[in-house]
């Protein structure tokens, strides 16, 4: 299988899509920001100078030093070591919350553009029915029920931000699906799954990325907001939200300390969309080539 | 036996009613894009199908490939009603008739290389046992088409419209198929580009056999290519018969402003063109009797009152008009 | 000088990331007053690129290296955008397009842009009110019929062929001096282009206007011109009379492109021109359709023939036609190969 020429047209085309990506510096900065992020949160323990539990009442809240390079805060932990634990439930909230709204989002997506009809009109009235909700109500609700943990946040982030991927999906799907090339494979004898999965989905993944490289980042932001409300995460365990609200109360004696989870939560914001916007470039066939006129 | 035999089609589109509409009472939108239509295309024809936009050519072709349901009538492959096949006999189907599209490059999946397009149709059909043989086959179809192996790798937005072109009608022609609609295949071409596809075209109809149904308001091309032509107005046959026939001595009124309007370098110094004034009344609410009689220079009394059916004038050439067909 | 345009040595080239892409290349030519000229060529000749370049509405990547382009004896590169806005567009030249779907904005009522164009070519001197009767006029002149009801309809109330007719009124209105029409039939059906075709005729005779037509239709260019020039990667390859030109085409790509038309061989194989245009970043050196040409010879690679009067009021740019410089070229090929020989 791996001799075929299958594969070594897919390698091709992978390669080919390195190389473009090679030449694009948001990939080496986008990269290397996930990169970090990832590392801190796969080797924290090894990484950490500090334990992130262990208290020190008498230097709480002190500013950076060579022994606490970030500081202290209010009970004198280390924040570089909480800042580094803390992007476990980032990465586990940015990626399972995607994945689950992007695996929803597909699935309804395209079984509504497809099968049309009524079918159609009941998952988009599902989608309206999520959407109606302001966000923050819905969350409260649904974590009222099934009660706050990371497992809960990730689910519900999953469900709330679902309808958006759903609805743009649905409608991508819908134009590819009059486009000449669909019906040239149609009248070929493709079935149903074949065009969707080799022609419509390549066709709709770019906007798809773009949506979920700027979601991946927003995902942080409403864990940190809903950690913030005190309804994410539970002290003593950290994330950037769970700091952030921790540092809030001492914006006047020690300001330094909202800053470096703000800044935690912006630069992985930012490597996500440097690097899924890479992506979408390189995916787009006529890239690395001169536009035509 | 003919290959293809289509017996009073009927393809009509219906607009959703919406509730203002009800209550406007205007009855029900119906766009009756193919109204009625019989014709039988033999093995080896090339039958053109011509028209303006709006006339249902598009139609007829989609629906002779079951992509589109018809209302009414019976479309038969080798005698067999496509609408009645089994699984089986649809796939089977799939392989004997295929579509070339109008546009060359908008056909081609701009995500796929080349040699994935043309390799399509074998996976679909389960062709495939050996990959370094199927590529193998896929060269060979680059090579019948006039293409050298290394447009095997290029995405269709690399090649020319000439290029997109020969890949479509190779993917078109990976099945060996006995069939083929062609829908407007030659439009956006340029000319010295047009020439070559459609010399590409005949080669390969001498070269397997093959049938085209042409779809297409290029007439030059189609008295160039076909030997049959169908001519068509609102949905309607107005006229049907021997290609050669027909483009030296065209009877129905519709087909005789038609031609009269090409711009031929050859006719620029005759200077006799007749002018069709108006345009093409709308298939929602066609005119009653004679679909072309607002438009008609020798309308007669009963042309608007009673609709001329398509009749044998002289042999190979039928017509549906009064000024033939006496009622 | 009685030429309305006269475009010398102009050359407009697009940049793009390998490098510049040479569209239209030292070209000449010149409309006069009431004359209906014919720019001819497939698609990548620079035809439409040389039209724009007459209005100045290049796209940003263009530039206009060198040439001139004289409009009532201005050079019109060199005025400034404002005086063009002001005194050129639309009311000296006007430009009707390809595709009439898309060239009427869809939220203003087809009379409100025609009106529109009246009152900025009068600078908004006169109250839109006052120019309503104007429009109507003209809208009835193109042929459309119940002018004043049509008035107040939005474009998608239109057909493609009252659409190109509406345009038509738009760009006649202002009685400009030269139409610049490229393929302004090329999206509609043939007994509606015969109808615009018969129109265009109408309005030329009626104001006198000189058109520059742009199209790759060769029929339709045979029948409505006085002059054609045909157009080959970004150069002008054979100019002369409608009538001279396809009665008896001089210049090779001239020739296969007539042969090529469907209808002039019946029944037998088509002629073809073998290869393709050439990359307009990287022309051949020498002539640029030698590569597909039957009669190329040694010079036609070396050297670019320059378009030359080979007789009255026909031009061509070979070196078939050229016997001076063909034969120079001969004794020289003859020496390389006397030298090869010895």
């Amino acid at each position: 299988m791996f001799n075929s020429q299958r594969f070594f047209r897919l390698k091709k085309k992978f390669m080919r899509i390195i190389n473009i990506m090679k030449k694009d510096y948001r990939t080496y900065l986008g990269g290397s920001i996930i990169l970090i992020i990832f590392l801190s949160a796969a080797f924290a323990p090894w990484i950490a100078p500090h334990n992130p539990y262990s208290t020190d009442v008498v230097n709480r809240l002190q500013g950076p030093s060579l022994n606490n390079p970030l500081g202290t805060d209010s009970v004198g932990r280390d924040i570089l070591s909480r800042l580094i634990f803390a992007a476990r439930p980032a990465v586990y909230v940015a990626f399972g919350g995607l994945s689950i709204s992007i695996f929803f989002g597909l699935l309804l997506g395209l079984t509504a553009a497809y099968l049309g009809g009524i079918i159609d009109r009941l998952i988009i009235l599902f989608f309206d029915f999520v959407r109606a909700f302001p966000p923050l109500i819905l969350i409260l609700v649904l974590l009222a029920i099934i009660g706050p943990s990371l497992i809960s946040v990730i689910i519900i982030l999953g469900i709330t931000i679902m309808p958006r991927y759903g609805r743009v999906i649905r409608a991508e799907t819908l134009s590819e699906k009059e486009e000449d090339y669909v019906e040239s494979a149609r009248s070929l004898g493709a079935g149903k799954v074949r065009i969707v999965y080799k022609h419509i989905l390549p066709n709709i993944f770019a906007s798809v990325l773009v949506l979920g490289g700027m979601d991946m980042a927003s995902m942080i932001m409403w864990e940190a907001g809903l950690s913030f409300l005190g309804l994410g995460l539970q002290p003593p365990l950290s994330s950037w939200g769970v700091m952030l609200q921790e540092s809030y109360q001492y914006i006047q004696t020690a300001p330094l300390m909202i800053v470096w989870p703000s800044l935690a939560i912006m630069l992985t914001m930012l490597g996500f969309s440097l690097f899924a916007e890479s992506l979408r470039v390189a995916l787009n066939p006529k890239a690395g080539q001169e536009g035509q006129k | 036996m003919a290959l293809v035999e289509i017996d009073n089609l009927k393809t009509y589109f219906h607009k959703k009613n919406s509730i203002f509409h009800k209550m406007l009472d205007k009855g029900p939108l119906t766009v009756r894009a193919v109204d009625g239509i019989s014709f039988a295309v033999d093995k080896k024809d090339t039958f053109a199908l011509v028209g303006e936009s709006g006339c249902g050519k598009t139609t007829v072709a989609r629906s002779v490939l079951r992509l589109v349901e018809p209302d009414a009538g019976s479309i038969k492959f080798k005698g067999k009603d496509i609408y009645n096949f089994t699984k089986q006999e649809i796939k089977e189907f799939r392989r004997n008739a295929q579509l070339i599209l109008q546009d060359p490059r908008s056909s081609l999946n701009p995500r796929l290389i080349v040699e994935e397009l043309i390799s399509e149709p074998f996976y679909i059909h389960g062709l495939v046992d050996n990959d370094f043989d199927l590529l193998n086959r896929v060269w060979d179809l680059l090579d019948t088409v006039g293409l050298s192996k290394r447009f095997s790798e290029l995405f269709p937005h690399e090649l020319s419209g000439g290029q997109a072109r020969r890949v479509g009608i190779a993917r078109a022609l990976a099945l060996k198929p006995e069939f083929i609609v062609c829908d407007e295949p030659t439009s956006g071409l340029d000319v010295s580009i047009m020439s070559a596809v459609l010399n590409l075209m005949q080669e390969l109809q001498d070269k397997y056999d093959l049938t085209y149904l042409w779809i297409s308001h290029n007439l030059q091309v189609v008295r160039h290519i076909s030997n049959k032509i169908g001519v068509m107005y609102l949905g309607k046959l107005v006229e049907l018969g021997n290609s050669e026939k027909i483009f030296s001595n065209p009877l129905h009124p519709y087909t005789k402003a038609l031609f009269s309007s090409i711009h031929r370098v050859e006719d620029r110094k005759k200077n006799k063109r007749e002018i069709l004034p108006g345009e093409v009344p709308s298939p929602i609410n066609p005119p009653k009797g004679c679909s072309f009689n607002p438009r008609c220079k020798y309308r007669m009394e009963i042309c608007p009152k009673k609709e001329p059916q398509l009749e044998e004038e002289s042999e190979n050439q039928l017509v549906s008009c009064w000024l033939y067909n006496q009622p | 000088m009685n030429a309305l345009l006269s475009i010398e040595d102009l050359t407009v080239q697009y940049r793009t990331r390998n490098g510049y892409s040479l569209a239209v290349e030292d070209v000449n030519l010149e409309i006069k007053n009431g004359e209906i000229f014919g720019l001819v060529g497939e698609s990548g000749s620079g035809k439409s690129t040389l039209g724009k370049a007459i209005v100045k509405l290049l796209p940003v990547s263009a530039e206009i290296p060198a040439g001139k382009i004289f409009f009532k004896n201005r050079d019109i590169i060199t005025l400034s955008e404002q005086t063009i806005n002001n005194e050129i567009r639309g009311k000296e030249i006007s430009m009707v397009l390809q595709n009439p779907q898309n060239a009427l904005n869809p939220v203003f009522k087809v009379g409100t842009q025609l009106v529109d164009v009246l009152y900025f070519k009068n600078n908004k001197k006169i109250k839109r009110k006052n120019l309503k009767q104007d429009a109507i006029e003209m809208l009835k002149k193109t042929g459309i019929s119940d002018p004043e009801y049509r008035f107040e309809e939005y474009p998608h109330q239109f057909s493609g062929g009252m659409k190109q007719r509406v345009l038509l009124a738009m760009a006649f209105i202002s009685h400009p001096s030269l139409l610049i029409a490229d393929e302004p039939t090329t999206a509609l059906d043939v007994t509606i282009e015969a109808q615009i075709l018969a129109l265009l005729k109408d309005l030329v005779r009626e104001y006198g206007t000189s058109i520059l037509y742009i199209t790759h239709d060769l029929g339709v260019v045979s029948e409505i011109t006085d002059r054609i020039a045909v157009m080959y990667a970004g150069k002008i390859v054979e100019s002369a009379k409608t009538d001279d030109l396809f009665d008896e085409p001089l210049h090779p790509y001239t020739k296969a492109l007539l042969k090529c038309l469907p209808g002039y061989s019946s029944k037998e194989q088509l002629a073809t021109i073998p290869g393709q245009v050439p990359n307009l970043n990287n022309k051949p050196t020498g002539c640029n359709f030698c590569p597909r040409c039957d009669y190329c010879f040694a010079l036609c690679q070396k050297e670019e023939p320059r378009l030359r009067e080979y007789k009255a009021d026909h031009s061509v740019a070979c070196f078939l036609y050229n016997q001076e410089e063909k034969e120079e070229a001969e004794v020289e090929d003859e020496k390389v190969n006397e030298k090869e020989g010895a």
